[in-house]
């Protein structure tokens, strides 16, 4: 089984990198904005820049990494602003979402912020000040995978790193699964995939074969799980 | 498939924000359409995304549509049944219902499959 034991050291790498560049999150409710906007910021490691762009009004491009918000920029050139006060930034924010209407966010990698970077203010600084509730404290990563399989789940383990712990059928079939998902995983995990940090916390891979109600297969990682699914029936989103 | 093809699936699927039209085997982008205008490293990225997903075989036959799924969106692959190198990729909205992507999909393929027939044999009739 080549690579196996590779393959949840790769997803922990991956699983350090922040929200995934590209990802995007839209809605006309301001307060799931802000709570949206408060994940991304807490979410960072590597350098990131969050694009915040109102149906009405100028985009603002934040600037965070480690959790911290540093810098916040306008289009128009009203605002640079180095972020050193919570409230101040809170303001900003809630104002430009709350009169933007429909809000776009969306996150971009960037290989630092150069002179733009500042101590600026932690994530839980910023979600106080917008008076946005902490995140509910996540339960166990793979309870939380099981619990997602679908219903029409047929077989399903997780990989570790000696092979795999069967969760769900038979042993024989999750072993041929597994030795499949091997090379699969060795290539979606690679530092090179652009789907690795797609996969790092709650990214899922479904692929179907031809027919719209025949197997397929699910592969979904969550901090450091990652579990492999056989399932009858049609894919669908979850 | 070109970019007005794209945009007229896009049309039918309001949670699809990019749909593009890859090859694959040669690492092209050929076509795409998006609610914004992407940069080619973005479409780059997309192309390599659906090589990822389709580049490990099974012995149960190729894949032919395949879905990377994150709290905040889809990205959904579907290979053309007709020239499996030959990929539509689509950027969608959490809220998508992926029944629906994969049946306008495949309609549009179907049709286009359609008008080429046609073509080729009004050009047959012309020759003859």
């Amino acid at each position: 089984m080549t690579g196996l034991q590779d393959i949840k050291s790769a997803l922990r790498r991956a699983a350090v990198d922040g929200i995934a560049p590209g990802d995007v999150r839209a809605s006309s409710d301001a307060e799931k904005t802000l709570a949206d906007l408060s994940d991304m910021i807490a979410a960072t490691v590597l350098p990131r820049q969050i694009i915040l762009r109102p149906k009405t009004g100028p985009t603002l491009t934040l600037s965070g990494d480690s959790a911290r918000l540093h810098h916040i920029q306008s289009s128009d050139g009203t605002v640079n602003l180095d972020v050193k006060d919570a409230e101040e930034a809170a303001k900003l924010l809630r104002d430009a979402i709350e009169q933007g209407g429909h809000v776009v966010l969306r996150i971009h990698a960037v290989d630092s912020h150069g002179a733009t970077r500042s101590r600026g203010i932690a994530a839980s600084q910023l979600r106080t000040a917008l008076g946005v509730s902490e995140p509910a404290e996540d339960t166990d990563p793979l309870a939380q995978l099981e619990a997602g399989l679908p219903s029409g789940t047929r077989t399903a383990l997780e990989i570790t790193d000696g092979g795999f712990d069967l969760l769900r059928g038979d042993a024989s079939e999750a072993a041929e699964l597994a030795e499949w998902a091997a090379p699969m995983l060795d290539t979606l995990l690679a530092e090179t995939s652009p789907l690795a940090s797609a996969m790092e916390t709650q990214g899922q891979l479904a692929l179907g074969w031809p027919g719209d109600n025949g197997r397929h297969i699910r592969i979904a990682g969550r901090l450091g799980h990652i579990v492999v699914a056989s399932v009858d029936g049609a894919m669908t989103a979850v | 498939m070109q970019a007005a093809d794209l945009s007229r699936l896009r049309a039918r699927l309001p949670a699809c924000e990019l749909a593009a039209y890859v090859d694959i085997g040669a690492g092209t982008v050929l076509a795409s359409d998006g609610a914004l205008t992407y940069p080619q490293e973005y479409l780059d990225v997309l192309r390599d995304c659906a090589a990822l997903v389709f580049s490990v075989p099974n012995d149960d036959g190729i894949f032919d549509h395949a879905m990377v799924q994150t709290p905040t969106g889809s990205r959904v692959f579907i290979r053309d049944p007709n020239a499996p190198d030959l990929v539509i990729c689509c950027i969608c909205a959490p809220w998508l219902v992926l029944s629906d992507l994969l049946s306008e999909t495949r309609q549009i393929l179907a049709e286009l499959d359609a008008a080429a027939l046609q073509g080729s044999q009004t050009v047959e009739a012309a020759r003859g």
